[in-house]
């Protein structure tokens, strides 16, 4: 039987997912690394059993298409990191995905088929911040606002390198929760929190001091296949996340945590460490994680040189909290 | 051949022998290391008696470096047993180096001299204000493999201001070789060019170049130069230069037989680390080189000296505390001298030696 076609308006309707956080958090890198990880995932899946990999991220109409195509050549191809969020949110992505689901066929009967899903993607945040709490009113907060109240499911870019030098995630992310909680608070929300599944993305997870931090604290695992690059396991996540907001340069950070979980329901929270470029592997010495040699991201000069990438990016857990949220979204009911 | 005695060396106008041949042993007047290390005035041999007007012969010196009057060429009697009668004085700037002059007899009492770089002229000086300029002993500066470390990429000026060093160095370096022993044999030049490690690591990675090993000064100025006509390389990562590998490449090729080493780094930037550095993030060198235990060899199993010239004049990280170790100048402000005395490139203080040196056998 040919695979189903959801009722997109059905399924679609409040099957939205922002992406959120502070400026330079990575999430057009996220969303550019998201789509090349899922490619690669379907070219292994494949290669391994002739089937399509679940998810894939697609461009609502061409020029959209165009776009992420512009976005993940920069990304792989060039080996640049992709142009910040304003030049990317007046485009119009959707996550897609196959999944299995019973439906009913007549009155007793039940089948197993294979669906199609689409859920939009909204890239949310500017540089300058409409997260800052400053900006308050400013279109680009209303749109945020907008986008988050409609969404289902929230990635939320916690960047600790940007935490230890500017320290500013609180001050990025009380307002936002705060004016979020205000507009959704006539809704019957369940124990007073915001329904959103929100999955916690420590993005970065290659840069040097956020590896180290994972491995003084214990934290690192490795895939028992080649190339073994190091993760985190995702039910050691949070306490890696709480570990990181202790180093926060304005000492606030410890809050971000304890307020995504007084505003959204704990257990629709999931945590990942993360990284769209993912570990530097030298091709020429086994083609393996080395940890005396692992770092991918060249920071530039001042303003006179951009930062680079300096060998093949390999996506971190990129993947999954995509996944993972997709999945959930499916369960809950169109409004 | 008798060394005089520079009591008996009167001052005497040039005299003129009977007729056509001479009576007495014509002799240029030099000097001579002694075992000791002493100089001391001794003579080189013209013409024996009964050498006639047109006689020539060709001998060896070595002129060091001279001051404003130039080298001396004086040509004594000998008149045994009562010593010698000085003749004549000429003197002119030759460069030093080792030559092979003809003197020629004139006439008795006249003697010339050719094959040199410059005419000689006549030195009216007081013989004895010329034996007071004789410095006691020679600073004798030992046999010397002067390595020459260029950071060839980056800014042009900078660059070329880096280049411009290292070519008054090795000038410098012969001037003592010359100045001190009078021979520039006794230095050995090797010039390296250096620069980063590509990254991102598909762009091929430049090695450390060797542009001459242990040659000639000569040689050495001659690949300086088309080093300086080539210009800048590309920055390339802006954070590390391959210190490290050029550190690690001659602990494995430089051995004593050339001379004491002495490392020159003139460059800015530091070197890559051997693994991840989370106090530098600097990437690490893809070959895994570590800089310090390179260092460590050179400066304990090899006795090398290091000098360091830098853009930025700071030596607040390691790796340029321990490449300017022995001497350190930042790029804009090089007295020449003083780093390559303190080097022991040369004497601290110019020596000069108003006489020529007698070269010795074989050399």
């Amino acid at each position: 039987m040919p695979p189903a076609q959801f009722d997109s308006d059905r399924l679609n309707g409040d099957r939205r997912i922002t992406m959120w956080g502070a400026p330079s958090t990575g999430k057009t890198t996220f969303l550019a690394a998201l789509s090349v990880a899922l490619l690669r995932q379907n070219g292994m899946a494949q290669q391994e059993n002739g089937e399509r990999a679940a998810w894939r991220v697609v461009g609502v109409d061409k020029a959209d298409s165009d776009a992420l195509t512009t976005l993940m050549k920069t990304l792989a191809g060039d080996r640049a990191f992709p142009p910040a969020t304003t030049a990317v949110e007046q485009y119009r992505w959707e996550l897609v995905g196959t999944v299995q689901r019973t439906i009913r066929v007549g009155r007793f009967r039940r089948e197993r088929r294979k669906e199609t899903v689409t859920i939009p993607l909204d890239l949310a945040d500017a540089p300058g911040g409409a997260a800052a709490p400053t900006l308050a009113g400013h279109p680009r907060w209303e749109a945020l606002l907008k986008n988050m109240e409609r969404s289902k499911g929230i990635v939320f870019f916690f960047d600790p390198v940007r935490e230890f030098t500017d320290g500013d995630a609180f001050s990025h992310t009380f307002a936002v929760v705060n004016e979020l909680s205000q507009r959704m608070r006539d809704r019957q929300l369940p124990g007073g929190r915001l329904p959103h599944y929100v999955a916690v993305c420590i993005a970065k997870f290659d840069e040097i001091r956020v590896f180290k931090t994972a491995e003084r604290l214990g934290m690192i695992e490795f895939d028992t296949d080649p190339p073994r690059f190091p993760r985190v396991p995702d039910d050691e996540a949070r306490e890696f996340f709480a570990s990181l907001c202790e180093v926060s340069r304005s000492g606030d950070a410890e809050m971000v945590l304890s307020m995504l979980e007084q505003t959204f329901q704990p257990e629709r929270i999931r945590y990942f460490a993360t990284s769209a470029i993912g570990f530097y592997v030298d091709r020429r010495s086994g083609g393996v994680f080395d940890p005396d040699n692992f770092q991918n991201h060249v920071p530039g000069r001042d303003k006179t040189e951009p930062s680079r990438i300096r060998g093949s990016i390999n996506p971190v857990n990129v993947v999954e909290p995509m996944v993972w949220l997709g999945r959930n979204l499916l369960k809950e009911p169109a409004e | 051949m008798e060394a005089p005695e520079s009591a008996v060396l009167a001052e005497m106008p040039a005299g003129n022998g009977p007729g056509d041949r001479i009576r007495e042993r014509y002799e240029l007047v030099a000097l001579r290391r002694a075992a000791g290390g002493q100089l001391e005035l001794a003579t080189i041999p013209l013409f024996g008696p009964g050498a006639r007007s047109g006689d020539h012969r060709r001998f060896r010196i070595r002129c060091a470096l001279s001051d404003e009057h130039g080298t001396v060429f004086a040509v004594a009697a000998c008149e045994r047993p009562h010593g010698h009668r000085l003749m004549s004085v000429q003197s002119g700037q030759i460069p030093p180096g080792s030559y092979q002059p003809t003197a020629e007899l004139v006439q008795p009492g006249t003697v010339s001299f050719r094959d040199l770089p410059v005419t000689l002229r006549e030195d009216r000086r007081r013989w004895g204000d010329i034996v007071a300029q004789i410095p006691d002993r020679l600073e004798r500066v030992r046999p010397t493999h002067l390595i020459l470390a260029i950071e060839t990429s980056g800014v042009t000026d900078h660059v070329g201001e880096r280049i411009d060093r290292a070519r008054q160095l090795v000038r410098r370096a012969v001037d003592g070789a010359n100045g001190a022993n009078g021979a520039d044999d006794q230095l050995r030049v090797s010039l390296l060019s250096y620069g980063p490690h590509a990254v991102p690591d598909r762009e091929a990675d430049a090695q450390v170049r060797t542009l001459a090993w242990a040659d000639t000064s000569e040689n050495a100025l001659t690949e300086i130069a088309m080093l300086a006509e080539q210009g800048a390389a590309p920055l390339g990562y802006w954070r590390a230069a391959q210190l490290e590998c050029l550190l690690t490449e001659l602990a494995s090729r430089v051995s004593n037989a050339d001379g004491r080493p002495v490392l020159v780094t003139i460059g800015s930037r530091p070197a890559f680390p051997a693994r991840v550095d989370l106090a530098s993030e600097i990437i690490p060198c893809p070959r895994k080189r570590n800089w310090m235990t390179a260092w460590q060899f050179l400066r304990e199993n090899l006795g090398f000296a290091f000098g360091a010239i830098t853009d930025h004049g700071r030596q607040d990280e390691d790796i340029w505390a321990c490449l300017g170790s022995t001497a350190f100048a930042p790029l804009s402000a090089v007295d020449p001298w003083r780093f390559a005395a303190k080097l022991g490139l040369a004497a601290a203080t110019r020596q000069t030696l108003p006489l020529p040196l007698i070269e010795p056998e074989g050399a």
